[in-house]
């Protein structure tokens, strides 16, 4: 369906203008340029006034004004009446003629003031079908506004262009899912389905009251369905919920990616703070044990020279067999002095003297000393070998030390590592990163919750559909035994069949509906962009979440520049004209309003193409529609206005260009 | 119930109804005369009665495969 003209008659500006949109080549491609104030929002306004009785673009400055033409409230000499006309002239297919046409009767004062509504009306004539010309007014009109281009769907097909730079960053994955559902018509199915299921449960209660088994197995049946249906929104919702909570952890991750995550780095920093200390006092603790194991062991230290000395001499002495001395010094000397064996007792003769002078001459070391040398050994090698454990309990208390060291070294280096890590953000950047991290983990640990309450939930429902199968079957059974509900049965297997084709339709369309806008959405954008190599692939997952992924690999959607945000929306909308199959007419305000030049020349070769398919309206500021854009729509479009605007503002008017 | 009316549907919808029906046109029209009718009524409707009358007649003119 094309739009063919629009008449507006004292709607703001326009005090009496026809835009004719004749197709005069092989694109259905019309160009409208107006500086701003000229009015080009007014004609999205107007058409949208017209079949919604809405004005969703308007100015500030517009909507301090009246709907009535300003020059008409002033060329009103006496009290008067005046209507605010905005006529839609479509064609269909098929060749009918559908006008939409909306009044509104204003009545002006001679002293001024604001114009006061009086009454307003609403209109559709149908004309050129088989069944003749047709008038239908206001509720009734209004089914022909939904056929032509449904009022829930009409921003994906009027809308200002400057708006789409905030769509995604404004829309959820189930917003898009509901306008690709919406769109693509999958909404219309599931109203079907749930119609028939309830026209099915009526009947199924009709035969119930011929026969109580009959009504029996309904009434287990209904509770087993409700209960079905029950688990399936449950499922919904957490399905929903996991979705919910996947792209907000791919947000957060999306922003916290180059960040350092404050939290943990804080919590790790006064961690090691607390290990630093502990440790301060381990090493603390171990020094003075070293200090009281050298003071301990100090005169053992200062002696060991001495006693190493000693114990060589005794050892050397030993080896003489000197010591232990076998007989002592002075006990020979008295034998000799008393002539006289101490012994024995007996005299000592000549042989007996000379014996005794030999063993004295052996005997070098005085046996005082000898003795005393043997009496000092034992402690002097007790000394030695505790000298020997001195030794190990110093490497031990040295080792640990070293180890305190190594530790307060290893401890020193990470809180560095942090401060380098964390240095450059202020008191506030943390606490809104620490915010993010926060976040982060609540949604990651919400998504896992949610995906272990799915697994129960599925498991419940696979339970229940079979009981629901096992009870659709004994109905079955009971009805085929009772002859007077042979109609009932028969309707009831047709909506069951109804049903089953539905549903299976419903699936099949939206995946196939899903793949092919995010295949369409991908090829128009990289056809859109400049930087073609920046980006890898756009993607719509399977809860409809729509995901860029840069060229590195990373999602990136957030960090989209407004130009290539506003690029992406004008790729999904077209998409999502292209995979609906609606024909209607598309058009956009400003729809290059933040594209830079490389950009609005592929916009232009874009749109001289889509417009060989589907009527395209476009509008824009004399700036806006600069060489890079115009060389490629000016020789495609059929038709070409330029709006002016009076000298005093109040009127504008058209010019064919 | 489709004849003369404004092609509005989205041909996918109507293809893939008609290819899951195959043989069985009469639960394809149905299907396509009840989008038909929801598609005009945007809103709240009397639609029960509308649901029930199409079931009722398209029924009558349908054989089931469980059948004989």
């Amino acid at each position: 369906m094309r739009i063919e003209r629009i008449l507006l008659k004292n709607y703001r500006q326009f005090k009496d203008m026809e835009i004719p949109f004749t197709k005069k080549t092989d694109n259905d491609l019309h160009i409208i340029i107006g500086k701003n104030g000229a009015g080009k929002t007014n004609i999205l306004n107007a058409i949208n006034w017209c079949l919604y009785n809405k004005e969703p673009h308007l100015s500030k400055s517009s909507k301090r004004l009246p709907l009535l033409n300003l020059m008409t409230i002033q060329e009103t000499s006496q009290v008067g009446s005046h209507k605010v006309i905005v006529e839609v002239w479509t064609r269909t297919e098929s060749g009918s003629r559908i006008k939409f046409k909306r009044l509104a009767r204003y009545r002006v004062h001679e002293e001024g003031g604001e114009p006061m509504l009086q009454d307003t009306n609403f209109e559709v004539e149908i004309s050129g079908g088989k069944e003749g010309t047709d008038f239908q007014k206001n509720e009734k009109a209004k089914p022909y506004v939904e056929r032509f281009v449904p009022e829930g769907i009409r921003e994906f097909y009027f809308f200002d262009g400057d708006r789409l730079d905030v769509y995604f960053k404004e829309v959820t994955e189930q917003r898009i899912q509901h306008e690709i559902f919406k769109i693509s018509q999958i909404d219309l199915l599931d109203i079907v389905s749930r119609g028939i299921e309830k026209t099915l449960k009526d009947i199924r209660n009709e035969a119930g009251k011929m026969n109580p088994v009959i009504d029996k197995k309904r009434e287990e049946l209904e509770e087993k369905e409700d209960r079905l249906a029950e688990a399936e929104q449950k499922i919904e919702t957490c399905e929903k919920e996991i979705s919910r909570a996947n792209v907000k952890v791919k947000e957060l991750g999306e922003k916290l990616e180059e960040l350092p995550d404050v939290e943990v780095l804080q919590n790790r920093r006064e961690e090691l703070k607390k290990r630093k200390e502990k440790k301060k006092n381990l090493r603390a603790t171990k020094l003075q044990e070293k200090k009281d194991l050298l003071l301990e062991y100090s005169k053992i230290i200062r002696l060991w020279p001495a006693i190493k000395t000693t114990l060589e001499v005794i050892d050397e002495e030993r080896k003489k067999k000197t010591i232990p001395p076998r007989i002592a010094k002075e006990v020979l000397e008295e034998i000799l002095q008393n002539n006289t064996c101490t012994i024995c007792g007996n005299t000592l003769d000549a042989a007996a003297k000379n014996h005794v002078r030999d063993l004295l001459k052996k005997i070098k070391v005085r046996s005082d000393v000898a003795y005393e040398l043997t009496k000092m050994e034992t402690p002097l090698r007790e000394s030695k070998d505790e000298l020997k454990g001195f030794e190990e309990k110093l490497i031990k208390v040295t080792h640990e030390l070293v180890g305190y060291e190594e530790d307060l070294d290893a401890i020193e280096r990470e809180i560095n590592k942090i401060d380098k890590q964390m240095s450059g953000f202020d008191d506030v950047s943390k606490i809104k990163i620490r915010g993010w991290s926060e976040d982060l983990r609540k949604f990651e640990a919400l998504e896992n919750e949610e995906r272990e309450k799915l697994g129960s939930l599925k498991a419940e429902k696979k339970r229940l559909l079979s009981e629901v199968n096992q009870l659709k079957g004994d109905l079955d059974t009971e009805l085929r035994k009772e002859t007077k509900a042979v109609k009932l049965k028969k309707q009831i297997d047709f909506c069951a069949r109804a049903l089953e084709i539905a549903n299976k339709t419903k699936t099949m369309v939206m995946t196939g509906t899903r793949d092919r806008v995010e295949e369409a959405t991908k090829k128009l954008f990289f056809r859109l962009l400049w930087k073609k190599e920046t980006y890898g692939d756009v993607k719509i997952h399977e809860n409809y979440e729509l995901e860029v992924i840069h060229s590195m690999g990373y999602s990136c959607l957030g960090s989209l520049g407004a130009g290539e945000r506003q690029l992406l929306a004008i790729s999904f909308t077209l998409a999502l004209h292209q995979v609906s199959g609606f024909d209607s007419a598309i058009l956009i305000d400003t729809p290059v309003a933040r594209l830079s030049d490389e950009h609005r020349e592929n916009f232009g070769k874009i749109f001289s193409e889509v417009s060989t398919d589907k009527q395209t309206i476009l509008l824009f500021t004399p700036d806006e529609y600069s060489e890079d854009i115009s060389k490629h729509l000016d020789v495609k479009a059929s038709t070409r206005y330029l709006l002016k605007l009076s000298e005093d503002e109040k009127e504008t008017q058209l010019v064919v260009l | 119930m489709s004849n003369g009316k404004i092609k509005v549907l989205n041909p996918r919808i109507i293809e893939i109804i008609k290819q899951n029906c195959g043989k069985d046109k009469v639960i394809s029209k149905f299907l396509i005369d009840l989008l038909y009718e929801e598609f005009e009524h945007s809103g709240q409707w009397w639609w029960a009665e509308t649901y029930k009358d199409r079931i009722k007649t398209y029924s009558a003119r349908w054989s089931s495969p469980n059948e004989d």
